[in-house]
């Protein structure tokens, strides 16, 4: 009987063990990174020229990724609307004559009211060849520009388990342990892309063309309660020159690919496959605690 | 006056050796660490027809994290080469289908087989509004499925095509993609509100419209000051639940996590702001450069929709 007793308060230990392990909280730490999208430019775009579903030639962009799936949301903003409002349209059949007149293109600026940079024009892509298109109304080769900004078109979120948050030096707070277990580390986004489609219901989306970006990296700075980028001064999760178009952060495409999987280099003439331009680099990186 | 150039001429020409013979070393090094394999099929779960999906990869080595991309082909087939030794995290991508996880760790020059089933998605519909019930447009709708980042596989990954990216119409209606079988709960988020999750749900075809209210929660402001009351700028100030919620413990709601510890830097005038606080047992903690950093317990309450702290933080000097 004693025998017995023992075998069954050993086996109580046990499971009482197993259960206070499986039932304690796994300290966490959750990082979300946000690429975005900056300097889009257009040209001869050739989607919906026909007006029978459509309201052509206007339509809104999503974006294909690595970090992402297309929504009819604000992934890729034109500049047909004003900016403040929520999926802002680009002129998706520029290469149709009916709708390369002044009221569908905003090169080099189509009405005051946007505020399309026409000082900056040429400077207004990475690349020359293109810098000598003839006047609006005129070119085969015609200009489009977001001035819209920044915009997010994906995430992606990674969940670290961590050490418990600890207290070293007795202050009351915590000064080790937690996100600061990821301090220093690098994350780096490879095989980045965005493939442009013109979205529409209730017919398929259309394709428009795939860029192809170098890797993005960050170091995370981190403390126990959360982690930022470097470059995030504010502690606003965002990178403090994520509105400046011209940081080099910013990253332009090394390869563009068109619906016939025709490829071209960044800095081929007449590209055959660019007909979209685009920079991305890495936006916000916010990690936070959690037990 | 020659003799300590030879030397020092003897003594570089031994270096470049040395540096000459270590290099192929080095690069044999690094190739050697990236020379993991995966390869596999993506297919329906219902039919086994092959499915050309995508794989995104996310990688965790003794540097971070590293996020790939890949594709299968027509016959569902893929192979990675040349990928670095870790810990993965694989999410396929299929319009239509379901995400699904494989997570795996490879060592050096390792190579493993995989086979995803897909199944495919469902639709989930839903309603956001204020405390007033009225109708809240452009709310940002979410998806998270539970987390389990214990014991083996110390590390996950989502990204936007499994989590969503749904916002609601002028009627504050929305619809997202879920996955059939595993629960999930839904959080919305806007930036001028508090972020609201459901509960637990299971997708049921037969299940009423999701609603959620959101609230604008508190305002928070606060000054940092030395002890002769001057105002701290660039002061760190950390906002953090001094609770744990534990319906959060499962499925990690980025944007409510987020809440938990809000961040702010104190302006050139001393002062800090926090808009859309939780009321909640909360702890502020505010750090300055040589100075001791200091903690102060609040309670937050609906009571009071407004509220103004200031911080006195002594040098670190003083005793």
């Amino acid at each position: 009987m004693k025998s017995l007793y023992c075998k069954l308060l050993f086996g109580a230990v046990v499971c009482a063990m197993l259960f206070a392990q499986t039932s304690r909280a796994q300290p966490r730490c959750v990082i979300r990174l946000e690429p975005v999208n900056h300097n889009r430019y257009a040209y001869q775009t050739a989607e919906e020229c026909d007006g029978f579903f459509h309201s052509a030639p206007w339509g809104n962009w999503g974006v294909n990724s690595n970090v992402g799936t297309r929504h009819d949301t604000d992934q890729f903003k034109g500049w047909h609307q004003p900016c403040t409002q929520t999926k802002v349209e680009w002129n998706s059949c520029s290469i149709n004559s009916r709708y390369r007149g002044p009221d569908y293109l905003n090169f080099p600026n189509r009405v005051a009211y946007y505020p399309y940079p026409t000082n900056w024009y040429p400077l207004t892509d990475s690349f020359a060849w293109n810098d000598t298109v003839p006047p609006f109304g005129q070119a085969y080769n015609v200009d489009q520009f977001s001035p819209c900004g920044w915009n997010g078109y994906g995430d992606v979120t990674l969940t670290f388990a961590v050490t418990a948050r600890v207290d070293s030096d007795g202050d009351g707070i915590f000064d080790k342990g937690g996100c600061a277990d990821l301090n220093g580390k690098t994350v780096t986004l490879q095989n980045n892309f965005m493939s442009l489609y013109e979205l529409d219901t209730p017919d398929p989306d259309d394709f428009i063309q795939t860029m192809l970006f170098p890797d993005l990296s960050t170091v995370l700075r981190c403390t126990p309660n959360a982690c930022f980028q470097t470059g995030d001064r504010n502690l606003d999760g965002w990178h403090d020159d994520v509105t400046d178009f011209w940081s080099p952060d910013y990253q332009w495409p090394t390869l563009y690919e068109n619906p016939q999987h025709v490829q071209s280099r960044a800095e081929e003439r007449h590209i055959p496959a660019k007909r979209i331009d685009a920079t991305i680099r890495l936006g916000r990186v916010l990690g936070a605690f959690t037990n | 006056m020659t003799m300590p150039s030879v030397k020092l001429k003897y003594l570089l020409a031994a270096l470049l050796c040395a540096l000459a013979l270590l290099l192929p070393l080095v690069s044999l090094t690094a190739r050697q660490s990236e020379t993991a394999r995966l390869t596999g099929r993506i297919v329906d779960h219902e039919t086994g027809a092959p499915l050309a999906a995508e794989l995104g990869l996310a990688i965790r080595t003794r540097q971070g994290v590293i996020f790939k991309h890949a594709s299968a082909d027509e016959a569902g087939q893929f192979a990675l080469a040349d990928l670095p030794s870790g810990e993965f995290d694989l999410s396929t991508k299929h319009d239509g289908y379901a995400v699904e996880h494989a997570a795996l760790t490879l060592g050096e020059q390792e190579a493993q087989t995989l086979e995803f089933r897909l199944r495919k998605s469902k639709f989930m519909r839903g309603f956001i509004s204020d405390i007033h019930q009225q109708a809240l447009a452009n709310v940002h709708i979410k998806t998270h499925y539970t987390t389990d980042v214990a014991g083996k596989h110390a590390f996950a990954n989502s990204y936007q095509w499994e989590t969503g990216d749904a916002r609601t119409d002028a009627q504050g209606r929305f619809e997202v993609e879920v996955h059939p079988t595993r629960e999930f709960i839904i959080e919305a988020s806007h930036p001028e509100f508090l972020s609201e999750v459901s509960a637990p749900l299971h997708f049921d075809s037969a299940a009423p419209a999701l609603a959620l209210r959101l609230s604008k929660g508190i305002t928070l402001t606060g000054a940092a000051r030395d002890q002769a009351g001057n105002a701290l700028a660039n002061a760190q100030v950390d906002l953090s639940d001094a609770d744990e919620r534990p319906e959060l413990q499962r499925f990690l709601p980025f944007e409510v996590l987020q809440q938990r510890h809000q961040f702010a830097v104190s302006q050139a005038d001393g002062t800090f702001r926090f808009d859309h606080v939780r009321p909640a047992r909360k702890q502020l903690l505010v750090t300055h450069a040589q100075h001791a950093p200091q903690q102060q317990a609040l309670e937050l309450t609906t009571q009071q929709p407004q509220l103004n702290v200031k911080v006195f933080l002594r040098k670190t000097d003083e005793r």
